[in-house]
């Protein structure tokens, strides 16, 4: 089965060839032939004392370096490259072994050194290239590749994740180390004078991100640079964190998607969607080389960015930026601003946003021609489709002037075949046929047109209105090539009129660049479903006639199939979204001016990018925004904010239902409309600034809010507020024009001129930070739901479910980035994940599973045989055989092993391996289950369970052949073959109670294999633990070397005694297996040497060892250690996580020495995990020279020791 | 005792969306069926004063969007309610299924002190629909009620307006009983009196 004739290349060992020193002090080489050597670090063999300087040094040059490592060299006079590293003697060796049998042979066939040197790194490339496909193994940057490596082979993470950034810093201003953020996690290593300290926190476990001055500087008076470093970094994990929490958002709407269709699981929604909703993590690799995953972040949020301001599809990527001057025939001057470029648009805003800008389609564009400029290098003049030139002056050097034009042709060319779409999409849109003739009947439009408008149109004024917007698009252009001065923002504060209204909102929103591109989709999909059915079209049906029902329209047929039509659409177009309530009226509302087309690409517009989440299943947009609108009236109004906080009214009880309706369903629809007009154009924050203006008004006293004691009194004041809206704001004033004003002209100057601070881009902002605090609210209340629709727990308490449900859904996290199935079902290898996260002997490194031709490894590189074993329980777990499993069918799979008996395991373990299902296990199945409990079996530290199988294989065959003894002889004679190796269920059973081993594993360790245990231990993919059990061994030794004092200061540090009884609680024979044991006690093991090193250290003191403290400044570490330990009781008094604890003490007795060093420079990043937490000081600006940097150590140093003598 | 005090009672109506609620409120406050309401978005109120064992008392009652999505914004208004009223459509079985998890989730985020003991009462709406359309029997229903500890039940028409005074009285009279509760004694809520000093001023704009 195996192709054993062929050597694989060992994985995760060969590196692009780089560049290297041969001999170096800190290499010892073991292994040498002609062209290749073999090294080894000399700090695993020398004196302990120079082991630990020589890591620490490593540790703070570089990263961290692996011991092994394999170079090779064409001949002596050339460069040497390294080829491979590894932290494991056998990986090395079996790179060796690889090399000798792959590339030996080549090499004496040549005798160029070049040729030679070409022949071995094209060899190394491709199979680094071949086997790292994807991964920062093949980053262009050698710095990011080394990095990349020492992080994910300190952290034990898989090689897929990518690294963004790596930064010197220090953690709780005392340990000098590495920070690493990559794509899911944030690390922080250290190793000091032979001691490990390890933190590793999910990004998407983190709820709160603070930057702030590090106030704990060691040295009180410390120079304290905020550098831009680590501004960077607080941008970067803001970016990450939020596509963390975008993917956990998009997770926790965990039942099928309510908008799929109800009879056809399998039914894909439609392709086009994919286009649409580009993946988070879209830096493919085009080469073989990627580029450092940072950049394509940096440009991921520049695009996003760009795309926000334009209101462009997600499809557009900024590509050139000049900045240029603009003018048209009919303006007087020549403005400044800022010229884009994207696939498809050609952006200008000027210098002042709202005096000038456009967004041109390029398909608009029919000439582009140079002229001749006297002030500027370049000018040139773009004539549109409707006949406007436009004059565009760039400023820059020629050869920016020229990257931008030539990228501006290679776009318009690319764009060109969409204008033949063009006369037949203008043939839609009112302003065009309004041009021509205002008087004619316009056909294609919304509602209104056929059952009339809401309102007296000519109290709103309409016709005066509508001959204002003629001129203006006469002028300025229209629709796709409109050009928007202040006027225009003028134009749409006063209300717009009817017939352009929906033609206003759809360009201002950015609708219409989504109608143009999709053309035909919104019909396609309406035959695509026609007659389909699925819970949200079962919704929507409910809600038609609850919608808009005293506009005429919606009584009758025709109307409320209009609106059927487009709310089902939307739902087959976003099927994880479907439909929510509200979306029917802000629906039927538009639907009046709007055709059924651009109506369906608002409300696409509307929950992809202006109100994100709002109508999702977990309706975590509108919980967002509420916690911003509170946020806003505690900083604007907040005396009422602590009025409300008093006694205890909600806010949001009033203002979620008018958030999320738009206002429609609480002011009278006139008033409503005019709302919508300033939303489209200006976005959300429109939103919250009618919401606050509302309360901020005087007419509408602070007291009577200020008298409020409770949610229901609320709503009553405001709705009575909302009823008056059209009535004068000051009845008896004396003036004419004051008392016309009425109380909503008032409010929306009150809006937008006191709440003018509140910008698009601070609403951004705040959703983007508040976003990590509903997350995890949110996820508790679908958690709940979950369990609770649970039909069959199994006998697990509810503890152990909650703890399944964490395990199942984390899985599928991280699962999930990788597939591009939209499916909430746990696929296999989700399963794979899910169940070494319970279970130690189910861990298989699962990126490896992911690989082409790709069967599973354990850390040694051997190929696992056996677990194909769990591929067979996830069939049998699959009970509705969907290729998928649901929560419900984990919990009852787990349930039978757990809570069975030893028969029901045994039988179990019988249908497992009877593939065929015939009662009988064969020959081949036999072998299979005995390589599933060697599979089973491979982490466990004694031998006994070897014999105990092969005992299993033996009398498997005997007792067959002497069942074929008794058969018919010429039965055996004729079909020996297959039957003497038939085995039935009741032998089988007689097998494994005559094994006591095997037979105690059915009767209860196979159950106990399974640890339900909190996933915040082993949410560091068990480095939790492992770091606690480190930190509680050493933790232990230090306070026996410290004292008493150290235990009086603080008695807390070594006590959780639970902690440490848990862990060992579990480790009866099976739980061995269990991954985080298992590497506690390697753990352990390195800990003793460690502190062996550390013994020695100390002993060395005395002695003419280089850091000598000299034994009587024991008492000056004393004190250290004590000021030290009364400094962090004040911040974590209210943690009681003892790992954070036990962290501080470690830094404090190892790294004393060096504390000066590094606490003169810091800038704090603040993270708070879920239990713990960083405190990381960048000090990136330290070692931008190492030189420098190994100077000033040597000089703190220095510092240090003189200052304990 | 506050017995002479004039006393808010809050009443939470919950269930499915279309079964009803909206419909119920208004036949029971203002007497009227339409059938043009809106579907209710987030949360809504409705109050009415009535006599209940010779007390004047004034229920808040509070409608709530029937779409299970809506849950999750948490429900901060459940807070302090003194009564719940679940209500399914006979005709849709699915409706009736779900009342288990509206209880559950109500108990959990108006997490009231005695759990067991709160009253809810359970309403079968539009029983005017045509006997054939129906699908959850009395007796079905009936039997789930016993099994939470007695739950009061009542087969009712918004539309018909059949049941509905009888209902709500009954909810109020529950809702009484919950408030005059020896553990939920004003003493521990000093700003339960608060309420009530204010009521006056508010019920002078409600009416």
């Amino acid at each position: 089965m195996s192709n054993s004739s062929h050597f694989d290349p060992p994985r995760g060992v060969f590196t692009l060839p780089t560049p290297c020193e041969l001999t170096n002090p800190f290499w010892d080489v073991i292994k040498t032939s002609k062209h290749f050597n073999l090294q080894r670090t000399k700090a695993s063999n020398i004196n302990s004392i120079y082991r630990g300087v020589i890591g620490t040094i490593q540790n703070v040059f570089d990263t961290k370096q692996p011991p092994f490592r394999i170079v090779f060299r064409a001949e002596p006079t050339s460069t040497s490259l390294q080829i491979a590293v590894s932290q494991t003697e056998k990986g090395i060796n079996d790179a060796w072994k690889w090399i000798e049998d792959s590339l030996f042979l080549g090499l004496t066939k040549l005798d160029d050194p070049g040729e030679k040197e070409n022949y071995v790194v094209t060899k190394i490339n491709s199979l680094v290239t071949r086997q790292d496909k994807g991964t920062d193994e093949v980053s262009e940057d050698e710095s990011v590749r080394a990095a990349s490596r020492a992080f994910r082979q300190t952290f034990d993470i898989a090689p897929t994740e990518r690294l963004v950034n790596f930064y010197s810093c220090a953690y709780r201003s005392i340990i000098q180390g590495w920070m690493y953020i990559s794509e899911n996690y944030l690390c922080f290593y250290a190793f000091w004078l032979g001691h490990e300290t390890k933190i590793l926190i999910e990004l998407k476990d983190i709820q709160d991100l603070l930057k702030e001055r590090s106030k704990r500087g060691i040295v009180a008076d410390s120079i304290k640079v905020i550098t831009k470093g680590s501004q960077e970094t607080y941008d970067t994990l803001m970016q990450l964190t939020s596509q963390s929490m975008q993917r956990l958002l998009k997770n926790a709407a965990i039942e099928p998607a309510p908008g799929k269709f109800l009879f056809d699981s399998n039914f894909e929604p439609n392709s086009d969607k994919e286009k649409s909703v580009p993946k988070c993590n879209s830096v493919m690799p085009r080469s073989p080389m990627v580029p450092p995953l940072k950049k394509g972040l940096e440009e991921q949020k520049r695009d996003k960015e760009f795309q926000m301001y334009f209101n462009l599809p997600t499809t557009e990527h900024l590509m050139e930026e000049c900045s240029c001057e603009f003018s048209t025939l009919e303006m007087k001057e020549f403005l400044n601003g800022k010229l884009q470029l994207s696939e498809g648009y050609l952006t200008f805003v000027a210098d002042n946003a709202k005096s000038c800008s456009f967004i041109l389609p390029l398909y608009t564009v029919r000439r582009v021609e140079r002229l001749n400029s006297k002030t500027h290098i370049f000018a040139l003049s773009i004539s549109n489709w409707h006949q406007m030139k436009l004059t565009l002056q760039i400023n820059g050097s020629k050869i920016a002037c020229d990257k931008f034009c030539n990228k501006l042709r290679d776009n318009l060319k690319e764009q060109v075949r969409h204008m033949k779409h063009l006369r037949s999409f203008l043939s839609t849109c009112i302003s065009e046929a309004l041009l021509v003739d205002p008087k004619k009947e316009i056909s294609v439009g919304g509602l209104g047109l056929v059952f009339g408008f809401p309102g007296d149109s000519k109290k709103l004024r309409d016709k005066y209105k509508t001959k204002l917007w003629i001129e203006y698009l006469q002028t300025h252009g229209r629709n796709l090539t409109l050009i928007k001065n202040p006027y225009f923002y003028k134009l749409v504060r006063v209300g717009l009129p009817n017939k352009l209204r929906g033609e206003i909102w759809e360009l201002c929103s950015g609708a219409m660049f989504l109608r143009f591109v999709n053309d035909g989709m919104y019909e396609k999909l309406q035959k695509d479903y026609a007659g389909k059915v699925s819970l949200s079209t079962e919704e929507i049906e409910k809600d038609l006639n609850r919608s808009l029902p005293e506009y005429t329209a919606y009584q009758t047929k025709e109307g409320i199939n209009t609106l059927r039509r487009v709310l089902t659409a939307y739902s087959w177009k976003d099927p994880e979204l479907g439909y929510c309530q509200a979306m029917n009226i802000v629906t039927s509302a538009i639907l009046i001016y709007m055709s059924e087309e651009q109506a369906f690409w608002i409300l696409s517009v509307l929950c992809d990018r202006m109100l994100p989440g709002y109508y999702s299943t977990s309706m975590y947009g509108a919980i967002l925004d509420q916690l911003i609108f509170e946020h806003y009236v505690q900083n604007k109004m907040p005396v009422l904010y602590e009025h409300f906080q008093n006694v205890d009214v909600q806010l949001s009880v009033a203002y979620l239902p008018w958030f999320l309706s738009l206002y429609i369903n609480s002011m009278p629809l006139l008033f409503a409309f005019r709302v919508l007009d300033c939303f489209f154009l200006e976005g959300p924050r429109v939103l919250f600034q009618i919401g606050l203006g509302k309360k901020a008004l005087n007419t509408f006293k602070y007291d009577e809010l200020l008298t409020i004691t409770d949610d229901g009194q609320f709503i009553h004041v405001l709705k009575k507020y909302f009823g008056a809206l059209d009535q004068p704001a000051h009845p008896n004033n004396k003036n004419d024009k004051t008392r016309e004003t009425t109380k909503f002209n008032e409010l929306m100057m009150v809006a937008f001129k006191e709440f003018s601070s509140i910008t698009t881009e601070s609403v951004t902002e705040l959703r983007r930070t508040h976003q990590l605090k509903v997350v995890h609210n949110i996820e508790s209340y679908t958690k709940r739901g979950q369990i609770r629709n649970l039909k069959d727990t199994s006998k697990f308490s509810k503890n152990d479910i909650s703890i399944i449900y964490d395990k199942y859904y984390n899985a599928q996290f991280y699962g999930k980035q990788k597939s591009v199935r939209n499916d909430s079902r746990m696929d296999l290898n989700t399963f794979y994940r899910f169940l070494g996260s319970i279970s130690g002997w189910a861990k298989l490194d699962d990126d490896n599973l992911t690989k082409e031709n790709g069967s599973p490894r354990d850390n040694q590189g051997r190929r696992l045989v056996g677990y194909e074993f769990i591929n067979k329980l996830f069939i049998h777990f699959d009970r509705s055989q969907s290729d998928g499993l649901t929560l419900q069918d984990v919990v009852l799979g787990l349930g039978e092993i757990v809570f069975g008996d030893l028969l029901s395991r045994m039988e179990l373990f019988f249908n497992l391996h009877d593939s065929d299902k015939d009662g009988y296990l064969f020959k081949e199945e036999i072998l299979q289950m005995s390589e599933s409990f060697l599979f089973i079996f491979r982490n466990l530290p004694d031998d006994g369970h070897l014999g105990s199988v092969s005992n299993f294989i033996k009398n498997a065959f005997e007792y067959t052949e002497s069942m074929g003894e008794t058969d018919d002889v010429e039965n055996l004679l004729t079909e020996k073959e297959e039957h003497n190796t038939r085995m039935s269920l009741p032998s089988f059973r007689m097998i494994i109670l005559a094994d006591g081993y095997l037979e105690e594993f059915f009767d209860s360790g196979f159950a106990t294999t399974f640890q339900f245990i909190e996933p915040t231990e082993e949410r560091s993919k068990g480095l939790g633990r492992e770091i606690f059990n480190a930190l509680m061994t050493d933790g232990m030794k230090l306070a026996g070397k410290f004292g008493k004092r150290l235990n009086n200061a603080r008695p807390k540090s070594f006590g959780s005694p639970d902690r440490s009884s848990s862990s060992n609680s579990i480790s009866n024979r099976y739980s061995m297996n269990s991954p985080a044991q298992s590497t506690t006690s390697s753990m352990n093991s390195n800990n003793m040497t460690e502190i062996e090193s550390q013994k020695s250290l100390l002993k060395a003191q005395g002695n003419d060892s280089p850091i000598s403290f000299g034994s009587e400044e024991e008492d000056g570490l004393m004190q250290e250690v004590d000021r030290l330990l009364s400094e962090f009781s004040i911040d974590e008094t209210g943690h009681d996580n003892s790992s954070a604890l036990s962290i501080d003490i470690q830094a404090t007795g190892m790294t004393l020495g060096f504390l000066l060093s590094i606490t003169k420079h810091n800038s704090g990043i603040r993270l708070f995990g879920n239990n713990s937490s960083v405190t990381a000081c960048n000090t990136a600006s330290l070692i931008d020279d190492n030189d420098e940097f190994e100077r000033d150590l040597k000089n703190e140093l220095r510092l240090a020791i003189d200052e304990y003598k | 005792m506050a017995s002479r005090k004039k006393v808010l009672l809050k009443v939470i109506i919950l269930g499915d969306s279309g079964v009803g609620k909206t419909s119920l409120m208004n036949q029971y406050v203002n007497k009227k069926f339409s059938n043009q309401y809106k579907a209710t978005i987030g949360a809504d109120f409705l109050t009415k004063e009535v006599m209940v064992d010779d007390r004047l008392v004034t229920m808040q009652i509070w409608d709530t969007a029937g779409q299970e999505r809506f849950q999750s914004l948490g429900v901060a208004f459940y807070r302090g309610a003194d009564c719940c009223v679940l209500v399914y459509d006979v005709n849709n079985s699915k409706s009736f299924e779900t009342l288990d998890s509206w209880r559950d989730e109500f108990l959990i985020q108006a997490s009231p002190r005695d759990p067991e003991n709160f009253p809810f009462v359970v309403l079968g709406n539009k029983i005017d629909m045509e006997e054939s359309k129906r699908v959850v029997s009395q007796k079905r229903a009936m039997t789930w009620c016993q099994s939470k500890g007695n739950i009061p039940y009542f087969e009712t028409s918004a539309k018909e307006a059949i049941n509905v005074e009888n209902a709500f009285q009954t909810i109020a009279k529950n809702a009484l009983q919950q408030e005059a509760d020896p553990d939920f004694s004003y003493n521990e809520f000093p700003e339960a009196i608060k309420i009530d000093n204010d009521n006056s001023k508010y019920d002078a704009c409600a009416c």
